[in-house]
């Protein structure tokens, strides 16, 4: 029995007993000083409220401050006392132990199940991950097809033709030559010197190309003399081709730049080829280099058709090739690709545009390469 | 009626006119337990009353873990309710962890709100030795937490009035004066989480808002010492003590606790109304 302020009025020897004290010691006690301190916060915040609110509560969940500090769990009914409806209540407390171990046994249950399903979840989303890499795996996989597929295609036929013409150009050769003319004779070699330079040419690109792909690309960086290079590639262009006309200008005082001369010819011989392939014979292709942005930049330009609408950058993609230049020539869309992956190999960068000078609509590709450090300053 | 009145099933009573007061339940019961006090303020005042969401007659459905994660997601609440109704010059009262709720509401609107009252208010549970007592220890908290979970396992019946909440029984639900106390059993354990385990006490500086802090003498949860230490810390802050035991003074001591709360508004009066100036 307590008293409107929660006071022990009235209590029995059984309760005194589970607290380990004497009956009339309870007498005049609040009743939540019997109470272990979390089952007061449990009882000021909601049992107490509750109660008064309602005049009852039911089957509470508190645990007493037994003896030598044993916190003792007790099941809490507790009304309004019916017989004064107004002054008191009358608590009924009673000591749970299986019930609490069965309580014990379901939250533990309770929370395992909710560790397994946090669990599940986790594992759920592993395997999710999993099959995000599997399905990035597989892309890579189909890149590689892919990228497979276009080789074999790509470097079949373009490796057929020029062999093909080889082939049946000696095999031609060695039946006739004797009862052959001079002049047709020399057409059958000079057949057979133009194919065999597109397939070294070919293979050096495909020798690049294999090393890019592999991470693998070294180029030297020895100190060198652009012009050098740059009027040997157009010499060697101009004595391959005959429908066209090459100019060349090289400025003047040009700084040297770092790089590896083979594969700075090999960029411009791709550049000078494309040149020639894209724009009608007898029209002019211009080489120029100069200094820029404390380096040295070449283009090369031409006055065919131009790039029209395409996006500059994919030019570069391997094997990327457009509409136009598929009906105009024929070509392997590696030479771009081994370009860019060579001048960036040495430091540089590589641009395609409008040819601005003259104002012809032809196409301009360029590259720049940086300038050697001034052997001076160290 | 906006979404967020009927979300935290406002309850608008008193004189239409009259100045805004507005009570904020605290952890463990809602709206309902202000029914002894308010009353009293329906004469004068604008009466306003609310649940917490996951209390009493508020859109459960609504309940949202990340916004009350915290006591500042039950203070935009608070500020949220005061601005659907469209009020001004407020006074706020907020119960035990609804006083720091009210603290911070008005931290981040003082110009909202006119006066802060503060019943048994604690910014900190647990205690910081040296020189800081809670009244509890961490232990004493998961304690407590625990005790909570298995109350709310299944049988145990200390949430059996949220019964009469129940949408099944409109009739219950749509009775005002109906007697019952209820709170969501997942709230209630974030609610007491949150509450128990929040440290305020770099707040109280910035609380710029005139307050009264009703402290019970013997009162477990908020004892004395955590009164007068709100007391020294809060600016323009009157402490008053209803000498008795319990947490909640507004159902233990109804008419203490009404007469204490209108003295101290009826002192702020010639503030509020310059009428008084000229007396």
């Amino acid at each position: 029995m307590l008293d409107d302020e929660l006071h022990i009025v009235e209590a029995n020897a059984h309760l005194a007993e589970l607290l380990g004290l004497d009956q009339r010691e309870l007498v005049g006690r609040p009743f939540e000083s019997l109470l272990s301190v979390p089952a007061r916060l449990l009882f000021q915040t909601h049992v107490f409220p509750a109660l008064l609110a309602e005049g009852r509560v039911e089957e509470v969940l508190l645990t007493l401050a037994g003896r030598d500090g044993e916190a003792v769990p007790i099941l809490l009914n507790a009304e309004r006392n019916p017989a004064t409806s107004d002054d008191g209540f009358v608590v009924l407390a009673v000591r749970i132990r299986a019930r609490s171990r069965w309580e014990q046994d379901l939250l533990a249950a309770t929370r395992a199940l909710e560790a397994e399903r946090a669990e599940s979840r986790k594992l759920a989303d592993e395997l999710a991950r999993a099959a995000r890499d599997l399905e990035s795996r597989h892309a890579d996989d189909a890149r590689s097809r892919e990228f497979r597929d276009a080789f074999v295609g790509v470097v079949s036929h373009e490796l057929r033709t020029p062999i093909t013409t080889i082939y049946g150009m000696s095999h031609l050769l060695r039946q006739r030559h004797l009862k052959m003319q001079p002049a047709d004779l020399q057409s059958g070699l000079e057949d057979i010197e133009t194919e065999a330079d597109r397939l070294r040419r070919l293979t050096e690109d495909l020798l690049v190309l294999s090393r890019a792909e592999g991470g693998r690309l070294e180029v030297a960086d020895d100190p060198l003399i652009v012009g050098h290079v740059v009027r040997a590639a157009v010499q060697g262009e101009r004595e391959r081709s005959d429908g066209h006309v090459f100019e060349l200008s090289v400025a003047s005082g040009l700084p040297l730049v770092l790089g590896d001369s083979t594969y700075v010819e090999q960029v411009l011989r791709n550049y000078l080829s494309n040149a020639v392939k894209y724009s009608p014979a007898g029209s002019t292709v211009r080489t120029s280099a100069r200094e820029l942005d404390g380096g040295v930049s070449v283009t090369v330009t031409d006055e065919g058709a131009g790039l029209g609408d395409e996006p500059p950058d994919e030019l570069w993609t391997l094997f990327y090739r457009t509409k136009d230049a598929i009906q105009q020539a024929g070509g392997a869309g590696i030479g771009l690709f081994v370009s860019k992956a060579l001048i960036e190999a040495m430091g540089g960068r590589v641009w395609a545009g409008a040819a601005v000078e003259p104002p012809t609509g032809g196409a301009e590709f360029g590259f720049w390469l940086p300038a050697a450090p001034d052997p001076g300053e160290e | 009626m906006p979404d967020v009145l009927a979300r935290h099933a406002v309850r608008v009573t008193g004189r239409p006119g009259g100045a805004p007061i507005v009570f904020a339940h605290g952890f463990g019961c809602d709206q309902t337990l202000w029914r002894f006090i308010t009353p009293a303020f329906e004469r004068d005042y604008r009466v306003v009353s609310f649940d917490y969401i996951g209390a009493g007659r508020s859109d459960r459905t609504s309940y949202d873990p990340a916004r009350y994660a915290s006591l500042q997601g039950y203070a935009d609440d608070v500020l949220q309710i005061c601005h659907a109704l469209d009020l001004e010059g407020v006074t706020l009262v907020g119960h035990s962890v609804s006083a720091t709720v009210a603290m911070l509401a008005s931290i981040a609107e003082p110009r909202l709100f006119d006066s802060l009252v503060l019943v048994t208010p604690s910014p900190r549970y647990v205690d910081d030795p040296p020189g800081y007592i809670g009244g509890f220890s961490r232990a004493d908290i998961d304690g407590l937490l625990g005790m909570m979970d298995v109350n709310a396992t299944g049988w145990a019946a200390y949430l059996a009035p949220v019964v009469m909440g129940n949408p099944d029984r409109p009739a219950l639900a749509s009775d005002l004066e109906a007697t019952f106390c209820s709170i969501d059993p997942v709230m209630a354990r974030q609610f007491a989480k949150v509450t128990f385990l929040a440290d305020n006490r770099a707040d109280l500086a910035t609380v710029s808002v005139p307050s009264l802090i009703l402290q019970v003498s013997d009162d477990v949860v908020a004892p004395m010492a955590v009164g007068t230490y709100l007391h020294e810390r809060l600016r323009e802050s009157t402490l008053r003590v209803i000498q008795g035991t319990g947490h909640c003074p507004h159902v233990s001591h109804p008419d203490e606790t009404t007469r204490l709360i209108l003295e101290f508004l009826r002192a702020r009066d010639p503030m509020r109304h310059p009428v008084a100036t000229t007396a």
